[in-house]
């Protein structure tokens, strides 16, 4: 029998037994499904975010707030000393009205909630734009001291600091779904496993007759071993298009909230959509290659 | 060629199985295995198909060291050895073709191949006719001559049979020792083990003796006709030293 010919006929053998079993097989299917699901789900939302803080380094800025009472002459000085550095590429003022009017644009809902009449008066700023490849951090933190001490400055705001919370959130949250993913496959490969070993229990007295007309142990427990990869490959991608419903679903609903549509903003490349069913059909290997070592497969009697 | 050299088997808890037994089955020759209940008859066999390894003593199977056969080329010595057993031992959810053909369907044959073999071998055991029907469609009688269709597929050299009629009636028995005989006759070694004195005592030929896991007689009858082995008989005498019992009765 050529390799071609062994595994259809163990594609064969698995899925006739698979049938024949199918509330086990269901179940380590659905055990597979839901930890890669758990794994991809967390990718998913960190990969949209990385990608966002990605392009938010083009755009980001520092920004200078003024006391309200600053003279024309400290705001022309405060000007001067902002773009002064390598890393500061244009700088911008913004008056009170515009900061406000950035603010409705930015939150309509919360500027309606508010109303005209309880309004936070928005301070006015000088801001820069940052060219994140020319700072040298020591110069920097130096250079931003000196900036916040000057008359008339209020405070000094760096969005790079923010983008920071943003990224280690983001790593927090692969961290997390990766953990959790992997408790979870293992939980999984075991569920096949034992399903596995449960099928050639079942089967036992055929494989001693296998072995009694001269199968080499290839062909006795190939077709057990197709059968864990035939459950995390279904697994893989059971997660894949859960995934995708779940996506489809959020950003149906997404609306005008800024997080969903970042974290939803892309569905998985279809070389992660990939690696996740290869991960399942790994795990569906494993599992059933080791629950059915051969010693494991040797009647009683 | 079978031969057996002091061979010892030694079962957790002390049961002795086999106690010394040597012995030389040349190929083609036709030998019966007798002895009573717990002689160590189907330890035997399984030691000849490796089924079991010895606690001592060597074991060649057609030039081949079985006691100390590395555990991968087992499956290459049994293509070459046929074992029918008294529970026929067929694959239920599979069809008698599929039962039969199943090594000649690992070993890369085509459907149309398989098929042409499997007839071939059914034919030889009047069964032809049952390809697609599945072993609880048959009958005993009928099941048992799949599974020597199935012992027969590869042309062994040797054919080892477990009290093959051991779950049939007299008529179904005659009928399935006639299709063993035959097989031997066409040159395969048959080494049979039974029970049954009067179907050894109307063949004839060599039969082997154990008792308590010695090899107690080693002796050739001459052969009565097979037609009067529905007759139930009596064969196996008491052995030198032995107390061996009249055949039981099942
Ligand atoms: N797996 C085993 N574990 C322990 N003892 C065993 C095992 N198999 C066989 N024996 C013992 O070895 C002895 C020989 O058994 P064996 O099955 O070879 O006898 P037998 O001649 O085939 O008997 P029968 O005619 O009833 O089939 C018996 O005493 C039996 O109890
Ligand atoms: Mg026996």
């Amino acid at each position: 029998m050529s390799l071609l010919q062994a595994l259809r006929y163990f594609a064969t053998e698995a899925v006739a037994s698979m049938i024949g079993n199918w509330r086990a097989s269901l179940l380590a299917v659905v055990t597979c499904a839901l930890s890669l699901y758990v794994g991809a789900f967390f990718f998913l939302l960190s990969a949209n975010l990385s990608r966002q803080t990605d392009s938010w380094q083009g755009s980001l800025k520092l920004s200078v707030y003024l006391d309200s009472d600053a003279a024309p002459a400290a705001v022309e000085h405060i000007k001067a000393a902002l773009s002064q550095p390598p890393w500061i590429e244009e700088t911008q003022s913004v008056s009170q009205a515009e900061a406000q009017l950035r603010f409705d644009d930015a939150f309509p809902q919360v500027a309606e909630a508010l109303g005209e009449d309880s309004r936070i008066a928005l301070p006015a700023s000088v801001e820069g734009t940052i060219v994140p490849s020319a700072i040298d951090e020591a110069a920097w933190n130096e250079w931003v001291l000196r900036l916040r001490a000057l008359d008339g400055v209020s405070s000094v705001d760096d969005d790079r600091n923010w983008i920071r919370e943003v990224q280690r959130f983001s790593s927090w949250i692969r961290g997390a779904g990766l953990a959790l993913s992997f408790a979870l496959l293992v939980a999984a490969a075991f569920t096949i496993a034992a399903v596995v070993r449960l099928t050639a229990y079942q089967y036992l007295d055929e494989i001693s007759v296998l072995r009694l007309v001269g199968a080499t142990e290839f062909y006795v427990r190939g077709p057990f071993v197709m059968e864990g990869l035939v459950q995390g490959l279904l697994g893989g991608a059971s997660a894949i298009g859960g995934l995708w419903l779940t996506f489809a679903l959020a950003t149906a609903e997404a609306g005008s909230s800024l997080w969903m549509t970042v974290v939803f903003d892309r569905f998985l490349a279809v070389s992660s959509q990939v690696a996740i069913v290869l991960i399942g059909a790994t795990a569906g290997l494993l599992g059933s290659i080791l629950s059915i070592r051969r010693e494991a497969l040797v009647e009683s009697s | 060629m079978i031969r057996f050299f002091d061979v010892v088997k030694l079962f957790p808890g002390g049961q002795v199985a086999l106690d010394g037994v040597t012995l030389q089955i040349k190929p083609g020759e036709r030998v019966f295995l007798t002895g009573p209940s717990g002689a160590g008859k189907t330890t035997l066999l399984r030691l000849i198909y490796r089924e079991d390894t010895p606690t001592s003593g060597q074991i060649l199977v057609n030039g081949r060291n079985v006691a100390t056969m590395p555990r991968a080329k087992v499956p290459y010595l049994r293509r070459s050895i046929g074992v029918v057993f008294q529970s026929f031992r067929l694959i239920q959810r599979k069809t008698v073709l599929e039962n039969v053909s199943y090594l000649p369907k690992i070993l890369g044959a085509s459907l149309g191949e398989r098929t042409e073999q499997a007839r071939e071998v059914l034919g030889q055991v009047g069964l032809a006719h049952r390809l697609t029907s599945y072993p609880q469609e048959l009958s005993g009688g009928e099941q048992q001559r799949v599974a020597l269709a199935r012992a027969l597929i590869n042309r062994p050299e040797i054919l080892l049979a477990d009290e093959p009629t051991g779950n049939l009636d007299p008529q179904l028995s005659l009928d399935i020792l006639e299709h063993l005989l035959e097989v031997q006759r066409r040159g395969t070694t048959l080494l049979l083990a039974t029970h049954d004195s009067a179907t050894i005592e109307a063949v004839g030929g060599r039969v082997l003796v154990l008792n308590r896991g010695r090899l107690v007689e080693d002796l050739h009858l001459p052969g009565r006709g097979l037609s009067m082995a529905v007759e139930p008989q009596d064969y196996v005498r008491p052995a030198a030293g032995g107390q061996l019992q009249p055949e039981e009765t099942r």
